[in-house]
């Protein structure tokens, strides 16, 4: 990458505006795809691109291209739009000190494509002598990234990160019966344990395999670290500063305040050695740390870019995150962790009479994102009687309020942790009641 | 510059089973505003291309931004693709295709100046603040874009081809207390700029709306006989149905083979499944489908029978059957996949008077904010509905999600109405997302579960 383009684009832009930043960024990927146990597709990408922020008589413009020979253009369309841009309220951020975190793995670009594609192929011999009827599809992608930040605060950093991300899902399908059943992982470095989401892959299949019913009602459903994300991702919202100064989170005015379980803590944090949320900088140039979000139940901070925090006035807490044709930035999370509990996930499982295992989700994104009132389709969950899993419910929904139930709900947080998506750390995580609705018990 | 891609292709083709440039260039406008503030305007240049490659039965795919060195691109899917040896694969047979396709804009948005943009969009958000003390935010979003798409293939075909977006959504807040509500508006027509015009009376419907369902209560979960709207009728055929005649979801799986089998019957006998790219001004639409392959329309459930599916290229030399043109991608970054263009039941005779007036305890599930599948299974929100009582709409209900297994919920169809209409939506798959349109009628359903508390 040309640094010297970004540079001399920020002293032209200086000419005609009063603050400016340029970032550049380029990367290349590569991936292979196995479908139906089968060598598929292999394929490479690379990219590039440039995109010019400015402040002209106190609002922000903004430009961008991935075509590198229009980078002169930009500073004219930044400066153009710039007279209908939003007021900036903030200011680019100037030299600061930058944490320590790990992201760029150089032992993981020495994986070849030939590497891949035996790892694939073992993985789906292994598969098929577990069951020789699936069919298997396997995605494996390692990607290598480069960006600059440049302002005439005086900032230049650059930022590089490695990535490798795993994937592997199978069809079940039997007559009038059809599910996939799916697992991954994504990382910095080569450090994926395929065995263990192999292993887990095996389980669900075999606890799917018996289809039992459930009686429509209130139980405790166990949300394991893949699908608690799902119900967290309601005070993710609530939490956004912009959510925040916008006048849409049901949290709005209520730090310092007790308003979880005392059970429940959260912490965000962006310097975590090889986890892929993890960046010493934001989108803005602001440096990225740890931010606790609710601490035993209080709700500590609300995470901010430059300009929502510049409207609650307070500082960047480093979470702006931006595409390049935007001209403001919104919130972003980096790692997000929540707390272990005490009890083992055995004896939580063991100590339910009747209740449900929810494992995946589909209708995630659809319920209003503001209230907390979640309703979703049980793509894969199992009942659970006397303490162990019976089989899998089908045609079945879930319903609840997440901040009622992570507040008046919780019964057990379990003392194992997993990561999910290489960027969160959760328990398992038991709330109760929730509301279950299952087909076969018509009421009309 | 096509000469000169077509030679390229020439040097190469005789290393490959098949192999393609797809050279991709685009201008837009973007402008979106979140409260009362504007957040931002752009107006994005791109480019990019990719080269795709097959060789037995593998298929090596590389893109870019940068343009110089096509040849090494070229040599680089080349060697991808044969990354080992599978079975040589059979594309379904086409014409080559040297045309060029121009957008027949009916109000072209590239003619209207920014400012006049920006202050139309300025004029709504202070309209959606005016409308009560209730609403709390809003989110508004603009869109257009004109890109030019350059296919050429070892195949001899060589297409240009233009595309066009227009494009504008509404989210509308409303809050009291810890309840917050929103309702959308979406509006598009990639061939006239004047859809995003005189929205005001739609606007203050919407908010207005948002409003009410603060007093609103959510729907009691269960099982019920409901009716839903044109809007939701689309999304229903797209989410739940119309994913599995996607032919490369089936192609290689012989179970799959077995439960989509061509000649089967999979609905109640009334209905009629459509998916047809070439409607005019759809925002589906289009002439030629990313291969190269000719549009058309596909009856895909003909009388309750399934008599189609949706191929690209692979697909229907796989299965022996004929092509479609439903091979789609959503830029050059992506390869082609099956996909739906404009997909619609098509009406029925039922009045929607007719429909609710034997309903004893129901619901009437009134527009979607989106739909999933997992196979068999979906789920599919409305953005609110009303209780049907004695065959009388009743009161407003919020949070209205319905699920069920697409080939119960097709043969439980109780009756199509006569008022079919067409909605834009735009569809993920594989990471790519394309514009789609979806709809139908009014249809009523026995038996839906409807989640909630």
């Amino acid at each position: 990458m040309e640094v010297t383009i970004a540079k001399s684009l920020l002293n032209t832009s200086l000419r005609e505006s009063e603050m400016a930043e340029v970032v550049m960024s380029s990367g290349c990927q590569r991936g292979i795809v196995f479908e139906n146990n089968k060598l598929k597709k292999v394929g490479a990408a690379y990219s590039e691109s440039i995109g010019l922020r400015v402040i002209k008589a106190g609002k922000v413009g903004v430009a961008a291209t991935n075509d590198l020979r229009k980078v002169s253009q930009l500073v004219g369309k930044a400066v153009d739009v710039s007279g209908f841009g939003p007021l900036a309220q903030f200011e680019f951020p100037g030299k600061s000190k930058f944490g320590d975190v790990k992201t760029c793995s150089s032992s993981l670009l020495k994986f070849s494509n030939k590497d891949l594609v035996k790892l694939g192929e073992e993985m789906v011999n292994e598969f098929q002598e577990f069951d020789s009827k699936l069919l298997c599809f396997i995605e494996f992608n390692i990607s290598q990234g480069e960006s600059i930040i440049l302002n005439s605060s005086g900032l230049e950093i650059a930022n590089d990160s490695t990535r490798f991300g795993f994937g592997v899902y199978t069809d079940l399908v039997r007559a009038g019966d059809m599910l996939v059943v799916e697992e991954g992982q994504a990382s910095c470095k080569a450090d994926i344990d395929f065995v263990f989401y192999l292993d887990r892959l095996k389980q669900k299949i075999n606890n799917a395999r018996t289809v039992v019913k459930i009686k429509s009602g209130q139980y405790p459903v166990v949300f394991t670290p893949s699908s608690l994300g799902t119900i967290l991702a309601y005070l993710y919202t609530a939490l956004s500063g912009k959510n925040v100064v916008k006048g849409s989170s049901r949290l709005q005015g209520q730090l310092g305040k007790e308003v979880f379980d005392p059970r429940l803590t959260i912490i965000d944090d962006g310097l975590i050695d090889w986890k892929t949320g993890s960046t010493c900088v934001d989108a803005e140039g602001v440096p990225v740390g740890k931010l606790p979000l609710i601490q035993q139940g209080i709700v500590s901070n609300y995470y901010y870019d430059l300009q929502s925090a510049a409207q609650a006035g307070v500082a960047s807490t480093g979470h702006g995150s931006r595409g390049l044709t935007s001209a403001l930035g919104h919130p972003g999370l980096h790692n997000i962790q929540a707390n272990a509990g005490e009890e083992a996930y055995v004896s939580i499982l063991s100590g339910i009479e009747q209740g449900i295992l929810a494992e995946e989700f589909i209708g995630m994104g659809q319920d209003n994102p503001f209230n907390g009132d979640f309703s979703l389709n049980l793509n894969l969950g199992y009942k659970i009687e006397k303490g162990k899993i019976v089989g899998r419910v089908k045609d079945t929904m879930i319903a609840g309020n997440a901040f009622e139930l992570l507040a008046k709900g919780i019964r057990a947080i379990s003392k194992e942790r997993e990561w999910v998506g290489g960027s969160a750390l959760y328990p398992y995580v038991v709330l109760e009641p929730v509301s279950v609705v299952s087909k076969g018990d018509t009421i009309n | 510059m096509i000469d000169r891609l077509s030679d390229l292709i020439s040097q190469y083709k005789h290393q490959v089973d098949y192999c393609e440039i797809r050279l991709e260039e685009s201008e837009g406008t973007e402008i979106r505003f979140r409260g009362r503030d504007i957040e931002s305007i752009s107006q994005p240049l791109s480019r990019g291309g990719c080269v795709r490659a097959l060789y037995k039965g593998r298929w090596g795919f590389v893109s870019f931004n940068d343009l110089d060195g096509l040849k090494g691109k070229i040599e680089e899917a080349i060697s991808l693709a044969k990354l080992g040896h599978g079975e040589k694969v059979e594309l379904g047979d086409v014409e080559p295709i040297v045309d060029q396709v121009a957008v027949s804009y009916q109000k072209d948005p590239r003619e209207v100046p920014l400012g006049e943009k920006v202050a139309l969009f300025d004029h709504y958000i202070q309209q959606i603040w005016e409308l009560s003390p209730k609403v709390s935010d809003a989110a508004v979003g603009y869109f257009d874009a004109n890109t030019q798409v350059t296919l050429i293939s070892s195949d001899g075909s060589c297409l240009v081809q233009e595309f066009a977006d227009i494009y504008a959504g509404f989210t509308i807040i409303a809050r009291q207390g810890e309840i917050v509500q929103t309702t959308l508006l979406t509006v598009a027509d990639p061939l006239d700029y004047r859809i995003v015009l005189g929205l005001d009376d739609r606007i203050s419907e919407r908010g207005e709306m948002a409003v009410r369902l603060l007093e609103a209560k959510p729907v009691a979960g269960g099982s019920y006989p409901v009716v839903i709207n044109q809007e939701l009728t689309g999304s229903f055929i797209h989410e739940a149905f119309g994913h599995l005649s996607e032919a490369d979801f089936v192609y290689e799986n012989e179970n799959l083979r077995k439960m989509m089998k061509i000649g089967k019957p999979v609905a109640v006998k009334g209905l009629n499944v459509f998916d047809d790219p070439t409607l005019v001004g759809g925002n589906g639409s289009y002439q030629y489908d990313a291969e190269g392959v000719p549009a058309k329309k596909t009856h895909l459930i003909k009388g309750g029978v399934l008599t189609g599916r949706l191929h690209s290229r692979e697909t229907a030399g796989k299965m022996g059957e004929e092509l479609t043109g439903n091979a789609r991608v959503a830029s050059y970054r992506s390869r082609p996949l099956v996909r739906m263009s404009n997909t619609y039941v098509n009406s029925g005779e039922t009045s929607f008077q007719e429909m609710v007036e034997d309903i004893k305890l129901g619901v009437y599930a009134v527009g979607s904010i989106g739909g999933q599948t997992d196979r068999e299974m979906f789920t599919f929100a409305a953005k609110w509905g009303y209780m049907i009582r004695d065959g009388e709409l009743a009161e407003l209900v919020r949070d209205v999600k319905l699920s069920g297994n697409v080939f119960e919920t097709l043969n439980n169809i109780q009756a199509i109405g006569d008022d079919l209409k067409m909605h834009p939506s735009w569809c993920g798959k594989g990471g790519q997302v394309v514009p789609t349109s979806s709809g139908g009628p009014h249809l009523r359903i026995k038996n839906v579960v409807i989640g909630g508390q």
